[in-house]
Formats: structure tokens, sequence, C-alpha cells
């Protein structure tokens, strides 16, 4: 009897070892299913408050108001000459150009050179350039749209009267309509060529509103009530709400909306860090750098990320550091066939079978070293 | 006749004499930590939900252990906690079976259609539940569980129940998003099928969760504990019963929270003597938890 009692005083300080290790098990599961998604971006950590999306892993940005070229795979930032409270950056390929508060608006080559085009008369609202052999660049003031050839003086398409209170302009988008403008009046698409066109039954938007376009044509639209709207096949639906962030705190401002892919998009939020949709708007993810705010002021994609697989990188900026998140390295559910598949089933039946078993085994050793009936 | 106080009751373990002493917590952690070992150690070499999406290896796990412990007699005495088990992963695994057939929505492009699939995939598993708990009800011995669905409404219950529900939404409101993943609501997927599963799906989940776990499940540990240590295992085994369902990282920072329910409702069933106001408190706390505090970011 003594041995039988000290034998069950064992297995009970083994109890609490057992629950710990379980414990451990499942944290440790779910913490690993969350961890490298996002990277800190190489180099010294940087306070961006802008940045650009580009079709190559280098991409101009905006440091103190000045801009510069923020190259992803070294973290170097490059600055511009003879640039100073700029605004706006918009990068293709080697090339860019960059939109002063005061609305001057420069070129900028792969090695910071900068050469004056024009003076936009308004305050400056946007900047984009198109994808494509022939680029076209497009600026926003709350004067109105110009557009032109990248490199050359951009001309008044329309000013702000059909727009209203025009808002913010989004591309490169990959339609025949490569700029998004976002107003208080709806969404706008402007072609290389023509005038604007307003978007049909589209949502009025308030301030911080912005606009993205994913690979298969659906355009994605928030603002400042954090409500945000898709449009695909000539329909408008409401696809998202951000909740307020509890207690006296408001609904958190919409930072940004990046597509990614044909039907992927983020968002970036100061207070909710960064979502995902992975299916155009259906169903939403955390998807958050470790920010200690959670607040992301903006996001870009930079290399390839319109193709069906998407290669390329994910740019998010905290307040104080720079995260990247590479496209190829997505977990991605492994696909089993033939003899893989075969040994995998087996080994998940064999595992069943012989915890069952063991299990079965442990109890029936303690009920024969006991002879204690727990129920008749 | 003196009247024995109530917390001298909730501490008493269970005298009758078709009770055995033994605390059968070994046994109970043994089970538990089984089910631990088949849900993860698979993954561990590869992705069982690959081929497994339904967890129907926990399933099996339980069916076996149940079959081991009917027909071994001195296992017997451990049918009932095993057949309870059994009891939460069955159906369980059903409704994620039936649920398959709908598939995931594919994007905004393709309209949900899951609508009647999913009631009756939560009606399926709720009449499962109820049938796993009619057989656990009339197979075991004595003390027979408390599955007693009528009670009769009072006016402390009614106060109870609004102002609980109230206070748990002022909380749940005060918290910062964050903590419990209402960052923001899918309009879409709420516009579609979710509609139907927040009212029918959503019901039925938590009448058949109400039977699984306060029904059979307590009931099975209150042959062996007291009230209180049933209450308590029950809500724990509750929670960690979401984390083996969601197995999304931050579904962790709420499994707290799902505890201290399981304990609430538990601690209802035990003192009316019912699953009906766990049941109604249940409905409504989901309805509130999926439609506004947890929207579904936790890929849920």
């Amino acid at each position: 009897m003594v041995g039988e009692g000290s034998s069950r005083r064992r297995l009970r300080r083994l109890a609490p070892l057992g629950a710990a290790l379980l414990m451990w098990c499942l944290g440790s599961a779910s913490v690993n299913a969350a961890t490298g998604w996002w990277q800190s971006a190489p180099g010294p950590p940087r306070i961006l408050s802008a940045v650009a999306s580009n079709s190559t892993y280098t991409t101009l940005a905006i440091s103190g108001g000045v801009a510069g070229w923020l190259d992803s795979r070294s973290g170097n930032f490059a600055l511009a000459s003879s640039t100073s409270k700029v605004a706006f950056v918009a990068a293709k390929g080697d090339s860019g150009l960059i939109l002063e508060s005061t609305g001057e608006l420069y070129t900028i080559s792969s090695t910071g050179a900068t050469q004056r085009l024009q003076r936009l008369p308004g305050r400056p609202l946007g900047l984009a350039i198109s994808a494509g052999a022939n680029p076209v660049a497009a600026a926003l003031t709350n004067r109105g749209v110009y557009r032109g050839e990248l490199g050359s003086r951009l001309r008044l398409v329309a000013s702000a009267f059909p727009l209203q209170t025009p808002l913010t302009l989004a591309g490169p988008v990959t339609s025949s309509e490569p700029f998004a403008l976002a107003t208080a009046h709806g969404v706008f698409l402007l072609g290389s060529r023509g005038p604007l066109r307003r978007v049909q039954n589209s949502p009025r938007l308030g301030a911080h509103a912005h606009i993205a376009e994913l690979g298969n044509g659906t355009i994605l639209v928030g603002d400042d009530r954090g409500l945000i709207s898709a449009y695909y096949r000539g329909r408008w639906t409401p696809i998202f709400q951000l909740l307020p962030y509890g207690g006296l705190g408001g609904v958190p401002q919409l930072d940004g909306i990046v597509g990614v892919g044909l039907d992927a998009a983020y968002v970036a939020t100061s207070g909710f860090g960064t979502l995902l949709t992975p299916d155009g708007g259906y169903s939403w993810y955390r998807a958050s750098p470790p920010s200690i705010s959670g607040t992301i002021l903006a996001l870009a994609t930079l290399g390839p990320i319109y193709g069906t697989r998407p290669v390329g990188l994910v740019l998010a900026v905290s307040p104080s550091r720079v995260f990247l998140h590479r496209l190829e390295a997505l977990p991605t559910p492994p696909i089993y066939s033939g003899a893989t598949e075969t040994a995998q089933l087996w080994g998940t039946a064999l595992v069943t079978a012989l915890a069952a078993a063991l299990v079965i085994c442990l109890m029936w050793l303690i009920r024969r070293r006991h002879r204690r009936r727990l129920f008749v | 006749m003196a009247v024995e106080p109530v917390s001298r009751r909730w501490l008493r373990r269970p005298s009758s004499p078709t009770v055995g002493r033994g605390s059968g917590r070994l046994e109970f952690l043994l089970i538990l930590a089984g089910a631990a070992v088949v849900l993860l150690l698979p993954r561990v070499f590869g992705d069982p939900q690959g081929f497994d999406p339904d967890s129907w290896r926990l399933t099996a796990y339980f069916a076996v252990v149940t079959g081991a412990a009917l027909a071994v007699r001195s296992l017997r005495a451990v049918a009932p906690l095993a057949f309870a088990f059994l009891t939460l992963a069955f159906p369980f695994s059903v409704w994620l079976w039936l649920l398959g057939y709908v598939g995931p929505a594919p994007s905004l492009i393709g309209a949900p259609n899951g609508l009647a699939r999913n009631a009756f995939a939560g009606i399926v598993e709720m009449v499962l539940a109820l049938v796993m708990a009619g057989c656990f009800h009339y197979l075991t011995p004595k003390p027979r569980p408390n599955l007693r669905l009528w009670v009769r409404p009072t006016l402390l219950m009614v106060v109870v129940g609004v102002g609980g529900t109230l206070l748990f939404l002022a909380i749940g409101f005060a918290l910062p998003a964050p903590l419990l993943g209402r960052e923001g609501v899918p309009l879409y997927a709420l516009g579609g099928s979710a509609a139907v599963a927040l009212g029918v799906a959503n019901a039925t989940s938590a009448i058949a969760q109400e039977i699984q776990f306060r029904g059979v499940l307590m009931s099975a540990l209150e042959r062996q504990q007291s009230p209180l240590a049933a209450v308590i295992t029950q809500g724990v085994v509750f929670g960690l019963a979401h984390i083996a369902i969601q197995y999304e990282g931050p579904a962790t920072s709420f499994i707290p929270i799902v505890i201290a329910l399981g304990w609430l409702w538990g601690w209802m069933t035990v003192r009316t003597r019912s699953l009906l106001p766990a049941m109604l408190v249940h409905i409504v706390a989901d309805f509130f938890v999926l439609a506004v505090v947890v929207s579904g970011l936790y890929g849920g």
C-alpha cells in the first residue's frame, strides 16, 4: 500500500508538469504561426513619413521632409539634392517625381539629381506614375488634376470643379485607366488620355481617404469613417468597417491601402496596425508588424506584385522603423501527393492509435494498482 | 435539520455509495494529454489539417478510448469521462465536415453560397450533441447528469441575465480593441452566409456547446469531483477546446475570457440545475461576440 501511495503521489507531482507542457505546446504552436511575417528593414532604424510603390526594390521615400532613394535590400537612403518640405513622391523604375508642399514639381534620377519641372498651383494632394512601357504621371492639388508624360510638364486635365473636394490619388493600377481619384463626390478614374470619368454610384468619401486597385480590377476605397468599400464589375459594396478602438477612442485613422497580387490587399491604420484581406475584401485578418503603438503610417509595394503568384515586398512604415514582408515567403499550405500523402495519413493514424493505446494502458495500470472504482 | 452551507456543499466531493472515492484527476489529465498529442504531434512532421481538416483523428482517439473503457472491466469507471470527450469531438467534426461542403468563399466576386448548409451543419451538430447526451443520460449509472432543460424564470435571473449581458458588452467596448480582436466587421461576409451563421448556426452551436460542456462533461466530472472543481475543470477544457478549434495565434488572447465564461455558465448550470439559462446567455453572448467583439479577424 505504501508503494502504491508513493507511486500515486509521484504521478500527482507529474500532473502539473504535464499540464504545463500541454499549455506550452499549445502556446508555442500558436506563437509560431504568427512570427516571421514581418522583418525589420535592413540598416539602421529609419523614420519615414511616406514611401512610394515601385516595380523595383529601390524606391523613393520621404524622411524628415526630404526625399531620397531607399534601397530595401541594403537599407541605404540616398538623399535627393535641393529638395525640401517634400509632400509626395512617386517612382517608376530608376526615375521618379517629387512634389513639394509649395507645389514645386521635380524629376529625380537614380543618382539623386533633381530637375525642376514646374510649379503646380494649389495645395498638393497626390502624385502617381502609371505602370507600363510609356509611363504617364499625374498630380493632384486642391485646384485640379494634372497629367503628362514622365519627365515632361504636366497639364491641367480637370479643375477642382468636377471633383468638388479632391482628396487623394492612387496609382499605378493595371487597367487602361491607371489613376484613381478619391473625392468627396465619389471616385474618378483617369486614363493616359482623355477626360476624367466618374465611377457610377461610387461612395462619397470623407477626410483621409485612400484608394487602391487590385490586380483583378477591384477598387478599394476607405476614409476616416473607417468604412472600406469595394468596386467590382460595376457594383459598389461596403465590405469592411473599422470599429472604435475602445474606451473613449474613436475609429482608428485609415493610413493607406495597397493591392497585392490579384485580390489581396493590406490596409494600414493608426491603432490597429495593418489588416490583410486575401480575397478581395470577403475575409480580413490581422497582419501587423510588431509596432508598439499599432500605428502604421504608410504602405508600399516593391517589385513585381501583380502576378498570379506575386513576388516582391510589402513595406510598412511605423513611427519608429520600417518593416518588410517578403511575398515569396508567404506560408503556403503544402500539397501532399502520392507516397507523401500516404505517409502523412498513416503517420497521423499511427500517432492517434499509439496515443490511445498508451493512454488506455496507463489508465489500466492506475486502475489495476489501486483497484478503486470511480463509478459503478 | 441543519442546512448545510453552500460553500461546504460546493467543496464537497460526491459521497454517494455508488460513486468511488478516487479523484480521477490522473485519468482526466491522461485523456487530455493524449488528445493534445493526437492533435499537435502530427503538426511537427507535416500538415495534418491538409487531409484531416475536420479533426477526425480527435474523434477517433476518443472513440477508441471510450470503446476500451467500455470493453475492459477495470476501466469502465472512466467510460463516462471518455464518452463525454467523445461527445465534444464527434459533433464538432461532423459540423466541420458538413461546412467543408460549402467551401471557403473564393473571393468578393463569388457570392457566398453557404446559407442553407451553414444552418444545416449547425442543426446537425446540435442534434448529434443532444442524441449523445441522451445516450450518456440513459446508459451511464446514477447519479444521472443534470440535463434538465426547463427552469422557472425568476426576477433575479432576468436581472442577472440582462445586467450581465450589458456589463459584458460594456467591458468589451471599454477594453482596447486589439486585445479582443474587434478591429472591424467584415460587412460583406455578414451580409451573406454569416448573417445566417449568426442566427441559426450560432444559436445551434451555442446550444450544442452547452449540452457538451455544461451538460455531459460537467456531469461526468461531478461524479469524481466537487461541483466547484467540476465547474473549474470544464471551464478550462472549454477554453482549451477553443484553442484547438481555432488554432490561430491571436486567438490565445481571448482564451482566458472563454475560460471565465465557461466558469460563469457552469456556475449558472449548477445553481439553477438547468442548462437553459446558460444556453440563453451563451446564445446572446455569442451573437455579440461574433458580431461586434470578435468579427472574424482571428481567421474564424
